[in-house]
């Protein structure tokens, strides 16, 4: 039933530094760059699913704009901090009641 | 072929330097980056801009650029002149027989121009390339993203089928390896990426794989219990309302939330509202009198000594 080749990108889905490379658009190389600027969390070599979309969005970014890592390193922390923000917004809409006539 | 003023795109004179043209391009492609813009029209103009840019940043590019002079009108069809075919049909080689202007746009036109100058991709090229990713928005309703389901998408043109497993919620992102464009020369397929955006239920309100759900109690079951019928997205179900239940508290449903892709679910939330009668009988209109008379409750206990008039 389940399709190894469909995989949802949440953070506790671990993928391979090489593997977010390759999703991202950036380079192994720049990944690990990332992660030593401390705007990716790695454990053994693994990442959090969930940076797969931000990566891409900051990949994006780097290209279009001609961002410097550093530059890469802060748009990811915004991109992560603007997600958690959105879930934030999300649960406290879905706690306001609707009045009833 | 349509002509498109490249230096208008930009906001800049035809004598524009190489760093007016940069800076021009900065200032405009983060204005309207679909990345970072939310005006739906973001998109299209920064195609525009990049389009421009990719022409004008390039000497060789811009040089041809300019050699098409000022004749024209934006979107006004125009060919190159005569002797340009000549050298793109020398320059493309083999299959230059069915080469020609009409099926170019101006982009392709600049960018085949950048492929044969410097030695780029060429036709006869066995190299291996990957296929492109994609990537898109699709939007799901509550009970497909519960179950799983099959999602018709149009990229580029091409229609797609995605099987997206139980477990997605509102903003996640999935990965559908091999979804993407085909791979060239035997490279492999490209991915999908899909983000996911739920539509609105008229009862869920979800947050991640939790939902909230209003419901409305008369003030006796409110005040003296009762065991209602709860919907959820696999049916209803009995929810035993306790005694002295206040507007606004929440009452969980354990695992009556969305599925999660690991197995499990979220939790559901039957937020409390009291509603009363908005129209009542004779008898029901004494009853509350009764009460009225009966009761020492006072909702509004806090406001003593609070008020403006100390």
């Amino acid at each position: 039933m389940a399709d190894p080749d469909v995989v949802f990108l949440e953070t506790h889905t671990r993928v391979t530094v090489v593997e977010v490379a390759r999703c991202s658009g950036f380079s192994e190389e720049m990944v690990r760059e990332l992660v030593d600027y401390g705007a990716l969390d790695a454990q053994d070599d693994m990442l959090p699913g969930a940076c797969v979309g931000r990566l891409r969005v900051a990949a994006r970014l780097a290209g279009d704009l001609e961002l410097e890592t550093p530059a890469v390193a802060l748009v990811l922390r915004y991109l992560e901090r603007i997600e958690s923000l959105e879930d934030e917004v999300r649960r406290l809409h879905a706690q306001i009641t609707a009045p009833r006539r | 072929m349509k002509y498109k003023d490249y230096y208008a795109a930009l906001g800049v004179k035809r004598e524009a330097s190489a760093d007016e043209i940069k800076k021009a391009y900065r200032k405009l492609a983060q204005k309207f980056h679909p990345d970072v813009t939310k005006d739906p029209a973001g998109e299209e103009k920064f195609k525009e801009i990049a389009e421009a840019y990719q022409t004008l940043k390039d000497p060789e590019k811009r040089a041809a650029y300019d050699q098409l002079g000022t004749g024209f009108q934006p979107g006004q069809d125009f060919r190159p002149p005569p002797d340009w075919e000549q050298q793109f049909r020398q320059r493309a080689g083999n299959g230059a027989d069915s080469f020609s202007f009409d099926d170019l746009d101006l982009a392709d036109l600049f960018e085949s121009l950048r492929g044969h100058a410097r030695g780029g991709r060429s036709r006869a090229s066995s190299m291996q390339f990957p296929g492109e990713d994609y990537e898109a928005t699709v939007h799901l309703r509550l009970e497909d993203a519960h179950r799983g389901t099959q999602a018709e998408l149009q990229l580029d043109g091409r229609k797609i089928t995605a099987r997206i497993p139980k477990g997605a919620s509102d903003g996640m992102r999935l990965r559908l390896r091999g979804q993407g464009g085909k791979g060239v020369n035997g490279g492999r397929d490209g991915d999908l990426f899909l983000n996911v955006a739920l539509h609105p239920h008229p009862l869920f309100r979800p947050a991640g794989h939790d939902l909230y759900l209003d419901l409305p109690l008369t003030p006796w079951e409110a005040a003296l219990g009762a065991t209602v019928e709860v919907p959820t997205l696999d049916g209803a179900v009995n929810l035993k309302v306790p005694p002295n239940t206040t507007a606004g508290r929440k009452l969980r449903l354990a695992r009556k939330g969305l599925a999660k892709a690991g197995g499990g679910e979220g939790d559901l939330f039957a937020i409390v509202q009291i509603v009363n009668p908005t129209v009542l009988n004779e008898r029901e209109r004494e009853l509350f009198r009764q009460l009225a008379e009966q009761s020492k409750f006072d909702p509004r206990a806090h406001f003593a000594g609070e008020g403006s008039d100390g």
